[in-house]
């Protein structure tokens, strides 16, 4: 009895300052960087905020889950992804749109296809940029593009290269 | 002293970890051999360019978040040892809650501190509500990336996709080759 | 410094809130730059940053110099930051260490073809990035942080020959991705 007791109390409190105590971590970071932010940085994260919140809350549960997705990525990933990132940013909008219409055949996929795609995608990740360059040409993807498009997609696929 | 030798201790001539003979000899050799020069200058730029990555500055914030962290360590630690076996859950409890609500009056507090700059959004944050904001600061800094995130991976899907559902045996082939290399 | 850093620890030890202050301020900054530059993300360096001087505080207590305080500090800037790497590397993905690294294919870049200062910048990150973490590890350290040999050899809990081989191996993989590259004139 008198150990059972015991061990309540011990878990009781290592609960407490594990879970509650992780969680005000975060939050205690975020004060602190928001508290140093200027008033025109604090400006315009409220307008971010605000446009985030009249979206719908499918929309604002997606961000989260991108967010959370993102931190769970390895660095030379994530690396890729904001150099990705950056090129996709400075295409003109024709070049944006243009990538759009071939994604929506990713979005077009039945689940099964995109899971098989994901697994083919996790085992292709380990070859070497040369040898996954190689593929892709031979692909039917990069053989349906005119010069222009192989341009942008090889510096989306590749940015920096 | 020949050409593998030299190139095994480019490396340690480069850090200024081999003996005064051996480094008169090793100069000696790449001065006048093509190969080993031309792999001295490649290590050598190489390791020059590093100095293109310059150090980055920690977050002004950063100071505060740790020494506001100790604080509540600190609370934490003599809660723990001070109060009575029994009486810890429940004072722990109490006292955490307690510690926590301070703290987030203590936010308000900084923020009324520094009046000047807060002044002028003081009616933006009123309207707002402004733990929501902090809770999720990170996903409003990294907003127009985090919508892009999901076309951005999608990107390389592509090449498979077409791949996959193209109903040709022969290109098929070369992407199971590809696979199982 | 190391004395001056034991010095302030005993301080902390007794409760002197400017003594860990101080040492905040001394090696904040390095520690930051080595998980950012490990790890290649600044909100991850900021965790680790966070963690490393919470643990340092906490150790205070039971603290006792047997290392220089220096070589203590990063080891657990590096246990942190493999523990990051590890928690991330999920099951299906294949790692990629000294042994299993592929030999490196030298693309010989042209070495006409002159890159911005910004590019090159960016591949440097990308080259070093590219290495095994334990090689990652030891360049860092020897590069930007100024450790020895055996100073890093002590940190990583492997022989000294082990860290010259793997700076070695280091250096060649970065001449073949970095060596050929140039800046613009």
């Amino acid at each position: 009895m008198r150990k059972i007791f015991l061990l309540t109390i011990f878990f009781g409190v290592f609960f407490i300052q594990d879970s509650s105590f992780a969680e005000d971590v975060i939050i205690i970071g975020n004060r602190a960087r928001w508290e140093s932010m200027n008033p025109e940085e604090k400006k315009r994260i409220i307008e971010i905020y605000r446009e985030w919140k009249s979206g719908p809350p499918e929309r604002r549960e997606q961000i989260k889950k991108n967010y959370e997705s993102y931190r769970e990525l390895p660095p030379e990933e994530k690396e890729k992804l904001r150099e990705r990132f950056r090129v996709y940013k400075s295409l003109e909008p024709s070049g944006r749109k243009k990538v759009e219409e071939k994604l929506k055949k990713v979005d077009s996929l039945p689940l099964k296809e995109k899971d098989e795609i994901e697994k083919k995608y996790n085992k292709m990740k380990r070859k070497s940029e040369n040898e996954m360059m190689k593929f892709i040409e031979r692909s039917f993807f990069w053989k349906s593009l005119n010069e222009q498009e192989r341009e942008i997609f090889r510096e989306l696929m590749f940015p920096k290269d | 002293m020949n050409c593998q030798w030299v190139k095994d201790n480019l490396s340690a001539y480069l850090d200024g970890e081999m003996s005064h003979n051996d480094v008169v000899s090793l100069k000696k050799h790449v001065e006048g051999c093509n190969s080993c020069g031309y792999e001295y200058r490649r290590i050598s730029r190489a390791w020059e360019m590093l100095d293109l990555w310059e150090d980055k500055e920690p977050p002004a914030y950063m100071k505060k978040a740790i020494s506001l962290k100790i604080e509540k360590e600190k609370t934490l630690y003599w809660l723990r040892f001070l109060l009575p076996a029994a009486a810890v859950l429940l004072l722990a409890i109490s006292a955490l809650l307690f510690y926590t609500e301070t703290n987030r009056n203590d936010g308000k507090d900084m923020i009324a501190k520094s009046e000047e700059p807060v002044l002028n959004i003081k009616k933006d944050i009123q309207e707002v509500n402004e733990e929501e904001i902090i809770s999720n600061l990170q996903l409003f800094q990294e907003k127009e990336f985090l919508d892009s995130f999901d076309t951005l991976k999608k990107i390389d899907y592509l090449p498979l996709v077409e791949e996959i559902r193209e109903n040709n045996i022969k290109d098929k082939r070369s992407l199971l080759e590809f696979l199982a290399a | 410094m190391t004395d001056n850093d034991i010095a302030l620890m005993a301080r902390i030890k007794k409760g002197d809130v400017n003594a860990f202050e101080l040492l905040l301020s001394r090696h904040e900054r390095s520690v930051y730059n080595l998980a950012y530059r490990f790890l290649n993300d600044e909100g991850e360096a900021e965790d680790i940053t966070q963690e490393v001087f919470l643990r340092v505080y906490r150790a205070s207590k039971t603290y006792n110099p047997e290392a220089k305080f220096t070589t203590w500090l990063y080891t657990i800037v590096k246990n942190l930051c493999f523990n990051a790497i590890r928690k991330k590397r999920s099951v299906s993905v294949v790692s990629i260490d000294e042994e299993t690294m592929p030999e490196f294919r030298s693309e010989d870049p042209d070495p006409l073809d002159a890159l911005s200062r910004e590019e090159l910048r960016s591949r440097v990150i990308r080259a070093v990035n590219a290495l095994p973490e334990n090689m990652r590890i030891a360049v860092i350290l020897q590069r930007f942080h100024g450790f020895s040999t055996e100073e890093i050899a002590e940190l990583m809990g492997c022989s000294v020959n082990a860290v010259k081989l793997r700076v070695h191996r280091a250096k060649m993989i970065l001449a073949g991705k970095l060596g050929g590259l140039k800046e613009e004139t």
